[in-house]
Formats: structure tokens, sequence, C-alpha cells
């Protein structure tokens, strides 16, 4: 398992070296002049050049690269044109803010996912299979951005109980929280049902049933264990998608999350910020995924085989205990 | 038909917004009101659409609209100019004199404080003057036309400017030309702390916070100078929310009472809503086609230029740009401007076709052409119409929509065949037509339009410098006659700004440039 880890934690050389050059790749074909950026429009050609030479953007884009990772690997991300503050300094409160939203939210998704995922798989081909499926798929067709501005408008313009914007109090992580997750609701229904239409088919089901056992007890007590395998998977792509993707939403709720940062970053093409934040989203999925593995082999230890021997490939189910 | 389908929806979009055009009139009454009597404990929360950089602008070399916005409740200027008439009337000077066309002598008055209680002397505003406005804003309007200045005793300032210029007065009363005092700055930690944490200043507010990317806050200076001035809210809290439909929600939930620099489509959107009160205003800019005049694109031949102005259909553009509350512009300078000069009548702003057609044949594009622009997409449906406006006559104009950072860049660089730039001028100021003198010392240093003549950067400098205002008129007459003959540029309409209210709140007035102005609100 140790190796294993290790051996996963190396793969993130390669794609973090791959995301940042990408980010340097798009950088060099972006118009903007960050220098131009800090200095304002009246500043002359030669005072761009001098920024420009200070910034060490008039450097061959490859000696900036190797440059920055290198001060990477000594956990300098860069200083934010912006503020003139380190750019770790500044994302580490904004990932904390971003990470509480993504949890929240990925606990309401699953939550409410699951809760409709099982109640739809026990009531099957019924009309409330289907209100269920229809009420959660319009919830993942619809745009985030619009149900972000659709929820303030009810919650907060209507009925005054939330802030529009803002996390000055817990009551401001309510909105972004429902957002993100009941636009996940559907994906965690539909993977809840079809693992629970297949666990109830099982024959240590038939047998518990066989046995007497109320139907909630087989439910909860039998087929729940092995539905929550390929849940569990999702949620760990979807933390990830979370956290990466609030960027739109944390703009919209005003929200100072890693999200908005980039944003604003990418707006005043400061690139060391967008370079930190992307970086630092790209550590946060590869440890998210690492994590999702790994706890595959704690629900289930028969699986340590199938994980450690295969990489990071994962069965579609396994067998109950 | 296209054409006739955008025509009939700028109609109907007129028609709709008819109530905009109300809103618009409520708003130069607002900007009327007196400022607040009273004092209150209440807090007055601003949305701004962005973070400002810097909260002295002066002290970090640069100008951005929320630095400004914010900034002009911690810090005072020297003189104040009312936004309606134009006068001049006094700020921490009591009173100017001219001692001669270059230098100015300002008697300072007795009682302002600064932030650290002490009174603020000559010898503060000469250092202000010589070591942050000269030292750090030579690229800028701050430092720019300002040579230097000498404390002539505790209470007079004499301002040496380097140039001759009526209009230098009005542009002392703009909020980068804030004045502080070294004592002030060393003690919020130097010139580049203080532009973090402003604790300076003689201003109405003084800085208590600022919590990156969620707010700033300035409270209430019960010390300060001017007796007129109540200041009715206690605390000032400036938030940041960039999404303006979010700015918006923000205000009808209570969250925030202003929404600041709201796209003028969106605003009027709540033109009629009881929730919220909805103000346009004009603020003094006038939009402007330019053409790039630069060798090698088809818009140097003035042939190209008079065709795309016959095409365009000034009227719809107006309406779509303004939301149906200006009409298209008749000149180069804003209607509400004493400088406003009716260069075109409306005969020559009608669309002809046929007469387009045949200028572009004897340019040698008989079988048509395609042009470039780059804008910012707050402007998406204005391009939409001229787009169609010259498919009429064979151009097929690509729209590259953009942000700010590369819309700068392609205007500095001339990559693009036209391309609307505003130009704000309410008055006479000293940086006045940027792209047409060679020295171009303001805003964006554009790479097509700067192509001038000697007899236009003549004329400009003449018209800065001309002490009497009805002789500056004339000039002024000179070279919007030039540019016009030479279809230099086609001047679109006038500009409108958008802010949307806690339906409570009065007061709504602005700075300079239409931004703003925070300190004025009351209930």
């Amino acid at each position: 398992m140790g190796r294993y880890i290790v051996k996963r934690l190396l793969l993130l050389i390669p794609i973090l070296l791959g995301v940042s050059a990408i980010i340097f790749a798009l950088k060099t074909v972006t118009p903007g002049d960050p220098a131009r950026q800090i200095l304002g429009n009246d500043a002359t050609e030669e005072q761009v050049q001098a920024k420009r030479d200070e910034l060490g953007l008039n450097d061959p884009v490859i000696v900036q690269y190797f440059r920055y990772i290198a001060g990477v690997c000594h956990g300098d991300f860069g200083e934010s044109y912006r503020t003139g503050e380190p750019v770790l300094e500044e994302l580490v409160p904004r990932l904390a803010t971003s990470a509480k939203i993504t949890l929240g939210a990925v606990a309401i998704g699953a939550i409410l996912g699951v809760l409709l995922g099982v109640i739809s798989a026990l009531k099957k081909y019924t009309w409330v299979d289907s209100l269920v499926l229809v009420v959660s798929m319009f919830f993942q067709s619809v745009p985030e951005f619009v149900v972000g501005l659709v929820l303030i408008m009810i919650f907060a313009v209507n009925l005054h109980w939330l802030p529009a914007s803002g996390i000055e109090t817990w009551k401001g992580y309510i909105l972004p929280m429902l957002t993100i997750g009941v636009s996940s609701i559907a994906n965690y229904t539909r993977i809840t049902r079809s693992s629970m239409l297949e666990v109830l088919g099982e024959d240590y089901i038939r047998t518990a049933r066989a046995k007497g056992q109320t139907e909630s007890k087989i439910v909860m007590r039998h087929a729940m264990r092995n539905t929550m395998i390929p849940v569990a998977q999702s949620i760990g792509t979807h933390l990830g998608n979370a956290l990466g993707g609030g960027m739109v939403l944390e703009t919209v709720f005003s929200v100072p999350g890693v999200g908005k940062y980039i944003v604003d970053a990418i707006t005043a093409r400061n690139y060391p910020s967008v370079l930190g934040g992307a970086l630092m989203i790209a550590i946060i999925l590869v440890v998210i995924n690492l994590i999702v593995d790994i706890s595959f082999v704690v629900i289930d230890p028969r699986l340590k085989t199938t994980i450690i021997a295969g990489g990071a490939k994962k069965p579609k189910k396994a067998k109950a205990a | 038909m296209r054409f006739r389908k955008i025509a009939a929806f700028a109609m109907a979009a007129t028609m709709m917004l008819s109530t905009a055009v109300s809103t618009q009139a409520a708003a130069v009454g607002a900007n009327e009101d007196p400022a607040n009597t009273e004092k209150t404990d209440e807090t007055i929360t601003i949305a701004l659409a962005s973070e400002p950089t810097t909260l002295a602008p002066s002290l970090s070399g640069t100008a951005a609209n929320e630095a400004q916005i914010v900034s002009s409740t911690l810090m005072d200027t020297l003189v104040r100019q009312d936004k309606v008439t134009n006068e001049i009337t006094p700020g921490l000077a009591t009173a100017w004199e001219w001692v001669d066309d270059t230098h100015c002598k300002f008697t300072l008055r007795d009682d302002a404080k600064c932030y650290n209680g002490d009174t603020l002397t000559a010898e503060d505003v000469a250092w202000c003057i010589n070591d942050v406005w000269v030292a750090l804003n030579a690229t800028n309007d701050t430092g720019m036309f300002v040579a230097g200045a000498v404390a002539d005793d505790e209470h007079t300032v004499t301002i040496e400017f380097n140039l001759a210029s009526p209009a230098l007065l009005g542009m002392l009363s703009w909020t980068n030309f804030h004045v502080f005092s070294q004592a002030d700055v060393e003690a919020a930690g130097g010139m580049e702390q203080a532009t973090k944490t402003p604790f300076i200043g003689t201003g109405r507010y003084r800085f208590v916070e600022w919590k990156t990317t969620e707010y700033i806050k300035v409270e209430r200076n019960e010390d300060y100078w001017d007796p007129d001035y109540a200041g009715y809210f206690k605390e000032i809290v400036f938030k940041f929310i960039g999404e303006p439909a979010s700015r918006e929600a923000n205000v009808e939930s209570g969250d925030v009472d202003v929404a600041a620099d709201m796209p003028v489509i969106q605003a009027s959107a709540f033109a009629e809503s009881d929730a919220v009160k909805t103000v346009l205003y004009n603020y003094g800019q006038n939009g402007h086609l330019w053409y790039n005049m630069t060798e090698g694109h088809p818009t140097a031949d003035i042939n190209v230029r008079k065709a795309i102005d016959l095409a365009l259909d000034f009227d719809n553009i107006a309406i779509v740009g303004t939301a149906g509350t200006a009409q298209a512009a008749t000149g180069y300078i804003d209607f509400g401007s004493y400088y406003h000069n009716d260069t075109y009548t409306p005969e020559e702003r009608a669309v002809d076709i046929d007469k387009a057609k045949e200028l572009l044949a004897e340019a040698g594009y008989e079988d048509g052409l395609t042009l470039n622009t780059t804008y910012l997409a707050e402007t998406e449906t204005v391009h939409a119409v001229i787009k169609e406006c010259l498919r009429q006559i064979g151009i097929d104009l690509v729209l590259n929509p953009t942000d700010v950072p590369t819309f700068v860049q392609t205007a500095n660089s001339g990559d693009y065949d036209i391309m609307i730039i505003g130009e704000w001028m309410t008055d006479r100021i000293p940086s006045a037509f940027p792209f047409i003198r060679w020295d171009n010392i303001h805003g964006f240093h554009m790479g097509g339009p700067q192509t001038t003549t000697d007899e236009l950067d003549g004329l400009v400098h003449q018209f800065i410098e001309e002490k009497d205002d009805e002789t500056a008129l004339g000039i002024l007459q000179q070279i919007e006659q030039i540019m016009k003959d030479d279809c230099m540029v086609s001047n679109l309409y006038p500009e409108v700004k958008g802010a949307i209210l806690n339906p409570d709140l009065k007061g709504f007035t602005t700075l300079e440039r239409g931004y703003v102005c925070p300190y004025n609100f009351y209930k």
C-alpha cells in the first residue's frame, strides 16, 4: 500500500509539469500585457518595457517556465503582480473557503442524491421513479450560473432568508453550497439507483428476504454498503469538479475562494496567481483521487489486490461480504 | 431582412425603455440634491464591479475607477468643481490667484485636520505635490501638467504648471489630485503601505479596514472641516461583486444599497421596478468610432471611411448603445458641455447606402471587403448593429469581443480597422483630444488614429491654452471641421452609465468621469 501511495504521489510530477506547461503556453498566446496592466494605460512604452524586464517577461518562455518550476520546487509560487504578496499566502485562506463550500456542496448533493436514488430504485418504474429522475435531470441540465441566480432571487430577494453574496456569516455559505450541490444530485441519483437495483437482484439479498428480514433492514444493512462503492467513487470525482469548477459561482456569489481568485487573476493578467491557483487545484485533485482509491480498500479490503495491482483501475462493484 | 429585424428590435427597445428616459431625467435632478444634513449610525453598502488595486491612486502612480471612488471618501482636493455648472468652489484651499500664466497661489484653510490630528499646512501640500504627484505620476494627468510647488508660508502654497491653461483649476478637483501629509504617509508605514492601509488624508471618512477580496470599510470623520457636510452614514462598506446581475440582486435583497457601474442594458431592465431605483446617467463622454488611418489598412482610404460613415444608422446605434436614453451625437463633444458643437446636420447623419457603395467602388472595393474591430463585451449589441449596417454595403466586419487588457493592447498596437473609444470632456481638460496630438500624453496610445497633422496638433494646444471660452469654442469648431472633412472619426452617441439603488436612498451624485460618488447618499 505504501509503495502504491508513493507511486501515485510521484504521478503528481508529470501532471503538475503538464498543467504548468499548458498555462505557460496559454500565457504566450493570450493578448494583454501584464506590465501594462500593472502600470496603467498612461505608462510609456519605456516604462512598460522596464516593468517587463523587472518581471522577467522579456526572457524566453522556456527560461521563464523553468525558473517558475524551480521556485515551485522550493515552495515559492511567485508573487502576485497585483498585491506583491506571495501567491501561496494568498491562496491558503482562499482554499479553505473553497474547501468549505465544496465539502458542503458535495454533502448536499450526495445525501439528497443517494436518498432520491434509493427511493427511485425501491419504487422502480412507478411515477415516483419518473418524477425523481425528471427533477434531478432538470437540475443537472440547467447551468449552475442560472441555478445560482434563481436561488438568489428566491432566498435572498424574495424571502430575505439568506444573503445574496459574501460569506460574512455562516448563512453566506448556504446558497453557493446549495447551487453546486443540487446540480450534482442527478449524478448521484442515477448511480445510486442503478447500483441499488443491481445489488437488490443479488442472491444474498434474496437470502435475506427468505430469512424474513424487513425490507428496510435489507436495504440499510445489506444493500447499502455495496451500493455506496460507485457512489464513493463519484464523490471523489465531484469533489474535484466542484473545487475546480466553482470559479463562476464564486464570482456570482462574490465568495473569496480560489475560483474567484483565479478569475480575477486572469482578468488582470496576473499570471503568477493564475498558475499558483491552477497548480494548487491540480495537486488537490490528484490527492483527492488518491484518497478515494484508498477509501475503496477501506470500504472493501478485498479490493486491495485489484487496486494496487491494477493501478487506478477500480471494479464496477464488489461482491457482498 | 435581417437589418429590418434589428431596426424593429431597436424600435421596440425604444418603446420598452421609454421609462428609462424619465429615469435619466430623475438622475439629473438627483445630481442637484444638496448633500445630506444629518448624521445617523447607519451603514451604507456599495457594491463595486471589482476590487481596487490601491486605495491611494496618486501614491501608486495610477488611477482606476474603483480606487477613485473609495479614495474620494478619505482624501480631499484643493478645489471642487460643480459637475453641472463647472464652477470651481473652495476645497482645502479657500482662495486662489493666478500669479502669471503658469503659477497659481492657493490659500489653505486653517481647520483641515490630517489623519494624525495635525493641521494641514502649505509644507504638507508642497510635499504631496512634489514628492507624490510629480515624482510618482510623470506619465499621467496627476503629474504630467504640474512642475512643482513651493510653500510660501504656513497657509499659502504656489503651484507651478508646465503649461498655461484655464482648464488646470478644474483638473485639480479630480480625485487623483488628492492632498495628504508626509507625516500621515510615514505613520501609515510609508508610501507603498499607505496604498493598502491609507490612514491618511483630511477626508469626510477615515479608513478602517480592507479585507482583501471581501470589503473595504471607512468610518465618518467626526472632525471633518466642512460645516456644510454632515455625513449621513456612519460607515461606508464597499463590497466587490463582479457579476452585474448579482450586484443588482444584492440591492433587491437589501444586502447592498448601491450597485455601481451597471451595464446600461441591464440597469434599464429595472427602470420600472418598485424594488429598486434605477439611475441611468450621461456623464459627458461621447463614444466615437475611430478609423485606423495607418498605411495598409483599408480605412486609410478616405472613401472607405466616408462609405462607412454613410452606412451607419446613427439613430439606431444610439438607441441600442444608450438603452433609448439619448439621441445620436451630432458633434465630437457631449451635448451637455459648453464646448458642444453641432458639427453634423440631421441630413448629414442620414443613411445613404447607394452613395456609400459608390465610394467603396471608387476605393476599389466594389466586391466588398473585410474589416475587423475589437471591443468590450458590454458594447456587443452596438457592434451587432454596426456589423449589420456595414453588411448593407458589402463590408464584412469581423467582431472580436474581449476583456480590458486585450482591448488596451489592441488599441496600443493599432491591430484593428475600426474601434469604438469614448472621450470624456464636460469642460476643457489639459489632456483633450489624445488621439490627434503628437505628444499623445493621456489615455490609450492608439496605434491607428494617432495619425494627425501639425495643423490639428497646433489647434488642440490652442484650444487647451486659450483663456477666452468663446474663442476656445471657435478653435474647437475648426478642429471638428477638419476631423469631419477628413472623416477621421464617426461620432456615435453620449455614453450612459447605470446604477441601481435602494429605493429609499437619495443624494445620488457623481465624481468626475461619472464615477459614483459614495459620500453624498442619505435617506
